[in-house]
């Protein structure tokens, strides 16, 4: 026998939370998934969609950009992309260890959310942080991801600067104030919880790094790579 | 039931592969039990090598930008007569710090720095009459920074000092205060003042 079957990420019973400040965006959602819409969810502070439990039991993190077959809210699959993206600032020759802190940028292009499409973060000031927590029917505990942050960022002389000279604010295009993945600062050498989700919902927000500049440091590039774990229990 | 047998094929492969995946923007894991994904994102700081000397009137080094301040301060003594000579140091008036003080700093980021003191000749009134620089002293009190910037002592050529970075960082400051010894007796005039008369002082920084 063979027989068509929706995707096991058919967009079924899907609802966002926290959408008082995301009338454009709903709307948008709207037009996209029609009839498959319900009501939507009591607020929350934060933009997170919940999903209908489907096998299989799955998880996805992006931080950067992503891969989906599509949107999810139309049947989208979630993929792997091996490209590292850079946050990255380079200072004026005047400002070193000034106080003033210095924004950073990303190359990630990522600016629409795989949700829905919807244009989310600002590049390159603003890197994607976003993902999903699916189970196959039961409610869970929520999943953690957590930034395993180096001691230092280092250049090719040995010199260093602490990876806590790094902050991040959080926030997202008609997002309401609070997000799922909240602002922070790096702790060197630290293993930190920088958001978590329920079980059988989508979470997203668009992270603004700076760099502190609070310490005079020694001519050089100085780089380190920040691993982001999303775990489910 | 074909369906599901191949559905549990991929989902194997899958688990078998993923965790191979070290780093990513974005990847996902299917399956029963404890998942993980996980995503790297590379930080990068660019800092420029700068050299900052300050003597006198300048640009902040605590706050703000570190600007070029093209102004030269001076300093005067006048010994009051009857005193001319007499030994007794004499304070002088001027400099951005009442009292014939100047506020000394250097800021770099490359390594040790070398500060020299350049004067062109004695101390001239135009007429043939000269003070030697070593009249002058120079003593170094504490300003803002933890690091004390010493004051290569005046002479009629140069003198110099280094001064060492801690990782590559040189950070140190002081408050000069400028004196007259007062211990030769000239004749009458005005000395220096200006360069044609040998009345400056240049002090260069020089990151090593």
């Amino acid at each position: 026998m063979r027989a068509n079957t929706p995707s096991s990420l058919a967009p079924t019973g899907m609802s966002p939370a926290g959408r008082g400040l995301r009338y454009s965006r709903d709307t948008l959602r709207r037009l996209n998934v029609g009839a498959v819409l319900l009501a939507a969810a009591s607020s929350a502070a934060a933009y997170t969609v919940n999903l209908n439990p489907a096998a299989p039991q799955e998880i996805y993190l992006q931080v950067g950009v992503g891969a989906f077959t599509k949107n999810y809210n139309v049947g989208g699959q979630p993929g792997i992309n091996t490209t590292i993206n850079t946050v990255s600032t380079t200072l004026a020759t005047g400002v070193v260890g000034n106080g003033t802190a210095q924004a950073m940028t990303t190359n990630s292009t990522a600016a629409q959310s795989y949700w829905d499409g919807f244009t989310f973060c600002t590049v390159p000031a603003q890197l994607y942080i976003g993902g999903f927590f699916r189970t196959t029917g039961a409610t869970t505990a929520a999943a953690v991801v957590t930034a395993t942050v180096p001691v230092a960022l280092t250049d090719a002389t040995g010199d260093s600067i602490p990876f806590s000279q790094i902050n991040w604010t959080s926030s997202g295009i008609s997002d309401p104030p609070t997000e799922p993945f909240p602002a922070g600062t790096f702790v060197s050498g630290g293993v930190q919880t920088v958001g978590s989700m329920a079980s059988n919902t989508w979470n997203e927000s668009c992270w603004t790094f700076s760099y502190l500049n609070t310490q005079v440091a020694a001519a050089g590039t100085y780089t380190g790579a920040v691993l982001y774990t999303m775990t489910a229990p | 039931m074909k369906t599901s047998i191949a559905l549990k094929l991929l989902l194997g492969a899958g688990a078998l592969t993923l965790p191979l995946i070290a780093s990513a923007a974005s990847t996902f894991t299917s399956g029963a039990g404890t998942l993980n994904a996980t995503a790297t994102v590379n930080f990068t700081v660019v800092i420029p090598q700068f050299l900052y000397l300050r003597v006198g009137t300048g640009s902040s080094y605590s706050t703000g930008a570190l600007t070029t301040v093209n102004t030269t301060d001076l300093i005067t003594f006048s010994p009051a007569v009857g005193a001319v000579g007499s030994g007794t140091a004499v304070a002088g008036v001027g400099g951005d710090i009442p009292g014939g003080t100047e506020t000394a700093a250097i800021i770099g980021n490359g390594g040790n720095v070398t500060l020299v003191a350049a004067a062109t000749g004695p101390l001239s009134d135009g007429l043939g009459d000269s003070i030697s620089f070593t009249q002058i002293t120079t003593t170094a009190t504490g300003n803002a920074e933890p690091t004390l910037l010493a004051a290569p002592p005046l002479s009629d050529t140069s003198s110099s000092e280094t001064v060492p970075a801690t990782n590559k960082v040189v950070k140190a400051d002081a408050k000069w205060t400028f004196s007259y010894l007062n211990t030769v007796t000239p004749a009458a005039g005005t000395y220096g003042g200006s360069g044609a008369n040998n009345g400056i002082v240049t002090y260069t920084a020089t990151m090593l």
